[in-house]
């Protein structure tokens, strides 16, 4: 227990840490520099989510009632709530920073811990912002596409938020008989909440790695933007299908 | 304006350039310059009419193949689930195939590839790529519970090219963001790409088909769509 607390504080997110500092400068914008690495860890990740996680998952998605499910997910959403809080300040949104406050402060005393989320009926929004999004509106690129084992897509740009969100979270400083019960169940609820993501993936990719690559890229750019990604419109597919001479415009090329 | 009311303000545009009683009289009288200019900034603003009423026509198509699209969603979903995947896809197939750009799709995904094979490659391609969407959308709409689809609106990009903004409203009232690129060959609007909630479906599946073809080769990519297939055709 003490050895698993000491490694999680330490030695991995300081690893991970030097990792981003290492090679932030160094990557372009959307590569993928350490795709050998990733693949081993995402073969790894896959294995073990389909012989053990998914299974599990799959259980206890099946005899958990839904109220239930959501009260978990609004308990582990909202303690997590302060890295949010820090990264609306980071990024200048000192309004939607004061709501998030609100919404932890309500969330956290009416709602019984968070289990209940009475503050989004009383107009305090939930939002969604962690240090990868904050140092992509800084301007900072992605770096490197990452799988890590056991936490999963990742990237150069986004892997320092397991250090600020691990720090934040209130149960990182509970005595670990009470965080390792609570982190599995964190695990099991989070991704019982993706089986149907998964599943669309695993019916969909012809290429598992990419697809899931690709997603999390244009997930994070979602995100970054709030939403409202930039418009790439219909010349980001022009080049790909042509070999320019014969540039039309029109993408129906021949 | 509707497609209709284009036609019709067209149509009395040009009844009055054409027969104007005024225009009409003085062409026995012989035209005046100033008739003359008239008539050219008559058949101009008529040229303008039209001109509008195409763009409004254009819009009005490309939300038209995406409500098609739509229709037939809802239709396959609110199938009796003991009809089965393959009665959805029989359903679906007709629509996908008309509505969706798959000659453009393919192009994009295969990249510059695409012209180095051989007309029958090209063609075996095409048929599984099409197979593999239909099938998709089939396994995905199913069990009705309430959804709905709402067009909110179609941002024309160029002349040809437009994105059709739209929102699936699940029965928990949560909706899903579904952009539709639309585009024209020759009048005819199909669909180059769907982007779910910022995902964007054809980027993705570009970088996924050329990964296949950069480490394992084009048979590799055939081979794979083959697999999926298969699969599908074993669900009832």
């Amino acid at each position: 227990m003490e050895i698993y607390t000491r490694f999680k504080s330490g030695t991995l997110l300081a690893l991970l840490f030097a990792l981003a500092l290492l090679s932030g400068c160094a990557t372009t914008q959307t590569s993928d520099s350490f795709e050998s690495a990733s693949r081993i860890s995402y073969d790894l990740n896959d294995s073990l989510d389909k012989a053990v996680l998914q299974p599990v998952a799959s259980g206890y998605a099946r005899y958990t009632p839904k109220p239930v499910r959501q009260g978990v997910t609004n308990f582990f959403d909202n303690i997590s709530y302060l890295n949010v809080i820090l990264n609306d300040l980071l990024q200048g949104k000192f309004g939607q920073a004061f709501s998030d406050t609100g919404r932890f402060a309500i969330n956290t005393t009416v709602g019984v811990l968070g289990l209940f989320d009475v503050a989004t009926s009383l107009g305090f929004e939930e939002h969604d912002e962690d240090l990868g999004q904050t140092l992509g509106t800084w301007g900072a690129g992605e770096g490197s596409y990452l799988v890590l084992p056991f936490f999963g897509p990742n990237s150069v740009r986004d892997a320092p938020n397991l250090v600020t969100s691990s720090y934040l979270n209130p149960l990182f400083y509970l005595t670990s008989s009470i965080t390792i019960p609570l982190t599995v169940l964190n695990v099991i609820n989070g991704r019982a909440n993706l089986l149907e993501a998964s599943a669309v993936r695993d019916e969909a990719a012809l290429d598992p790695y990419t697809f899931t690559r690709e997603a999390y890229r244009q997930q994070r750019l979602y995100d970054i933007y709030d939403g409202s990604p930039p418009d790439l419109g219909f010349d980001q597919f022009i080049d790909e299908s042509s070999d320019g001479s014969e540039n039309t415009g029109v993408l129906k090329l021949d | 304006m509707t497609l209709k009311h284009g036609l019709k303000e067209v149509f009395h545009h040009f009844m009055n350039v054409v027969f104007s009683p005024s225009v009409q009289q003085r062409r026995d009288e012989g035209i005046s310059p100033v008739t003359m200019r008239i008539r050219q900034s008559r058949l101009i603003l008529a040229l303008l009419f039209l001109c509008q009423s195409q763009l409004a026509m254009s819009a009005d198509t490309a939300s038209l193949t995406v409500d098609t699209l739509h229709n037939s969603l809802i239709e396959a979903m609110k199938m009796d689930d003991a009809a089965g995947f393959q009665s959805r896809y029989s359903i679906l197939e007709p629509v996908i195939l008309a509505e969706f750009d798959f000659d453009s799709i393919a192009r994009i995904v295969i990249g510059r590839e695409w012209k180095t094979l051989v007309a029958e490659k090209q063609q075996d391609f095409l048929n599984k790529f099409s197979a593999l969407s239909i099938a998709t959308y089939a396994s995905r709409f199913s069990g009705y519970s309430g959804e709905s689809f709402v067009i909110d609106e179609v941002d024309e990009k160029k002349p040809g090219q437009s994105i059709v903004r739209t929102r699936l409203i699940k029965s928990d009232g949560d909706s899903v963001s579904l952009d539709y690129m639309v585009q024209a060959n020759d009048g005819d609007w199909r669909i180059l790409n769907v982007i779910a909630q910022g995902i964007s479906d054809l980027s993705l599946k570009r970088s996924e088909y050329r990964s296949i073809i950069k480490n394992d080769g084009f048979d590799a990519l055939l081979l794979a769509l083959d697999q999926k297939l298969e699969l599908y055709n074993n669900k009832q």
